[in-house]
């Protein structure tokens, strides 16, 4: 009995202690894509991109209109970042080159003596660049840029970097099932060991994954048991990473003291089912091997009527 | 001097200097990738990008992605992009014309390598009839339609995007390049649509007619090498020609016969001053094979910088035997 009694109390002690204060709801920034019924017509100038932030949940969220005291850095593909004051519900920017940027976003309030800092961080890509600024960035922005293992921004207190994923597959562009997604956390610049990720699936998995000891958080991105794949093999899922982390700091904001910094960062990403899902190697192996013998059958019997060897000369044949 | 240089060059064992060239070039272009080197994604030959490791990247690949844009990107400034990619191609295709194929392209190098095996082996060599090559080169200029035509369809929205960089994926060079770096992934059929099903079991099964055909035909997949068709729409911009003078020519056959790619033209044709044809590879095994002097002979900004001689003929007859 005691050891039950024992037992119980360690689990409740152990849950309490590796359950972070993760909030009900995130908060994340969105693409917003026009759809193909309205886009505009082409211009010559270059297109906005506009984003918008989300809170809730993938399944049921909603869009936050009232962007007060946030701010957005933009990171572009040669380091250079520019800062952006946001109001309104709507986030925009115009990218000039063809490339990744980085967009960060940023915005404080104080709730309960708690300074909430609520991050997020999107990657996009740019696939129409101002050509007539510059021609070498056009051809440059092809070829160089990794997306994984930034440094950290230094703007940002608080931040999770995604480092390049472990792949069972060929497909180096994208994430996909199967795939192992290696995460880091960093704090003022510095590396945190000890801070756990949420991961939210769109189907409504939910994970909280603690770090390694050299401070790596990796998981492997589950399969869709569910979705609906007679028609279309390559569907695309969203999901979310989170990290949240308490300083106790005392200050004042706006004229509002707090006791408490929380920062909560929150990463979206999408990803596809698994190529292995609907690629066969053996049969390709056995296509080969089938396409091999046949033909070269066909050429053993074609060559035996031919029994005349063709002219060869010194030079190149014996 | 000068005429040292000459007679070195124009004497000199082609067959070494090739196979070092080649080979260099095969490991910049499979392996470049291991020593960050990136050339660039408008190389003129079969660097093959599915290949991780690749030091450039074919032109076809970018090309074929950059003509699926929506027509309307494609038809608005957007366009400058692919013109870059074009005149970035053209100014490394310049250089060297038709040798990239013959010289360069880690593909072609490949091809060579499973003929000296052949060799080895003691196995005959194939050729074709007159009408089998005339009608076999054909195929590289439907390939060509292809990866030009299939990627502009799929912009306009007539195709769906399973077409997407339609030769890439029948390609021979995108199942076997990745070997070289021991990723065998793309030995495989993608289930995902029917469309996918099919170009990638064209593709294994092109793999496949490569390594036997190459082990009996010289060359075999250059006859249908569609960069083969793109560079010979290019060839007259080249700062690097093929000439034969037709007065020296006294039709032996020679060359015809060391020609990997049957080209009858090289032996047949006594007035054309340029005799670069659409499946020529410019390996110059025939300039080395002429016994004539100067009846062929490859020229850099219109200087000789290879010719046919007597002497480099007898010279190389010597060191055969």
């Amino acid at each position: 009995m005691k050891t039950i009694i024992l037992k119980t109390i360690l689990a409740i002690s152990t849950f309490c202690i590796s359950v972070p204060a993760f909030a009900d709801g995130s908060m994340w920034i969105e693409e917003l894509k026009a759809k193909s019924c309205c886009k505009t017509t082409e211009t010559k100038e270059p297109k906005h991109k506009e984003f918008i932030i989300k809170n809730g949940d993938l399944e049921n969220s909603e869009t936050v209109y009232d962007l007060k005291n946030a701010k957005l850095y933009i990171r572009d593909m040669d380091n250079q970042i520019t800062e952006q004051n946001v109001s309104g519900g709507k986030i925009s920017f115009i990218p000039a080159y063809k490339g990744n940027y980085y967009l960060f976003f940023e915005q404080k309030s104080v709730q309960n003596e708690i300074l909430h800092v609520t991050l997020s961080s999107l990657r996009v890509y740019n696939k129409e660049g101002n050509i007539t600024k510059s021609l070498l960035k056009e051809v440059r922005g092809k070829t160089i840029d990794s997306k994984y293992a930034r440094e950290p921004l230094t703007q940002l207190p608080f931040e999770i970097i995604m480092e390049k994923p472990i792949r069972k597959h060929h497909i180096n562009c994208c994430l996909y099932s199967g795939d192992i997604a290696p995460f880091k956390i960093y704090y003022q610049g510095k590396l945190q060991k000890n801070i756990p990720l949420k991961v939210t699936m769109e189907t409504g998995w939910v994970n909280v994954i603690k770090p390694y000891d050299d401070g790596v958080i990796s998981f492997e991105i589950p399969r869709n048991t569910y979705a609906k794949t007679e028609k279309e093999k390559k569907y695309s899922e969203k999901m979310i990473v989170e990290a949240v982390y308490r300083v106790n700091e005392s200050g004042v904001y706006n004229g509002q003291a707090y006791h408490t910094i929380e920062y909560t960062m929150t990463m979206p990403l999408s990803f596809g089912q698994s190529p292995l899902e609907y690629e066969s190697k053996f049969l390709g192996f056995a296509t080969a091997i089938g396409v091999m013998l046949v033909f070269s059958l066909g050429l053993y019997y074609n060559r035996r009527k031919k029994r005349k060897t063709p002219k060869e000369i010194w030079f190149d044949e014996k | 001097m000068k005429n040292k240089i000459k007679n070195f060059i124009n004497n000199g064992d082609l067959r070494k200097v090739r196979f070092w060239i080649q080979l260099i070039s095969f490991i910049l272009f499979v392996y470049g990738g291991y020593w960050a080197i990136n050339l660039g994604s408008s190389f003129p030959v079969f660097a093959c990008p599915y290949n991780g490791h690749a030091g450039a990247t074919c032109y076809l690949i970018s090309l074929q992605h950059q003509l699926s844009m929506p027509a309307k990107v494609l038809f608005s400034p957007a366009f400058i992009s692919i013109l870059i990619g074009l005149v970035t191609f053209i100014a490394w295709f310049m250089i060297l014309n038709k040798a990239w194929c013959g010289y360069m392209c880690p593909f072609g190098t490949l091809q060579d390598w499973i003929t000296s095996l052949r060799r080895k082996m003691g196995v005959r060599f194939s050729t074709y009839t007159q009408r089998q090559f005339e009608e076999l080169s054909k195929i590289k200029y439907l390939f060509l339609i292809i990866a030009l035509l299939f990627p502009i369809l799929i912009g306009t929205g007539a195709l769906s995007n399973n077409w997407s960089a339609p030769f890439c994926q029948m390609c021979p060079a995108r199942v076997i390049s990745p070997m070289f770096s021991g990723d065998f992934s793309q030995w495989r059929i993608d289930f995902s649509s029917k469309t996918n099903m099919i170009l990638t079991a064209l593709g294994v099964s092109f793999a496949s007619l490569f390594f036997v055909g190459s082990f009996v035909k010289k060359r075999f997949f250059c006859f249908f090498c569609p960069m083969s068709a793109l560079h010979y729409i290019f060839a007259n911009t080249s700062i690097v020609k093929f000439r034969k003078d037709g007065n020296r020519c006294t039709r032996c056959g020679d060359c015809y016969a060391v020609c990997d790619m049957q080209i009858k033209d090289i032996a047949d044709d006594v007035t054309s001053n340029n005799i670069l044809r659409d499946d020529c590879i410019l390996c110059l095994k025939c300039v080395a094979a002429c016994p004539e002097d100067d009846a062929l002979h490859f020229d850099i900004l219109n200087i000789k910088a290879f010719s046919s001689t007597r002497q480099g003929f007898e010279k190389r007859m010597n060191l055969e035997q």
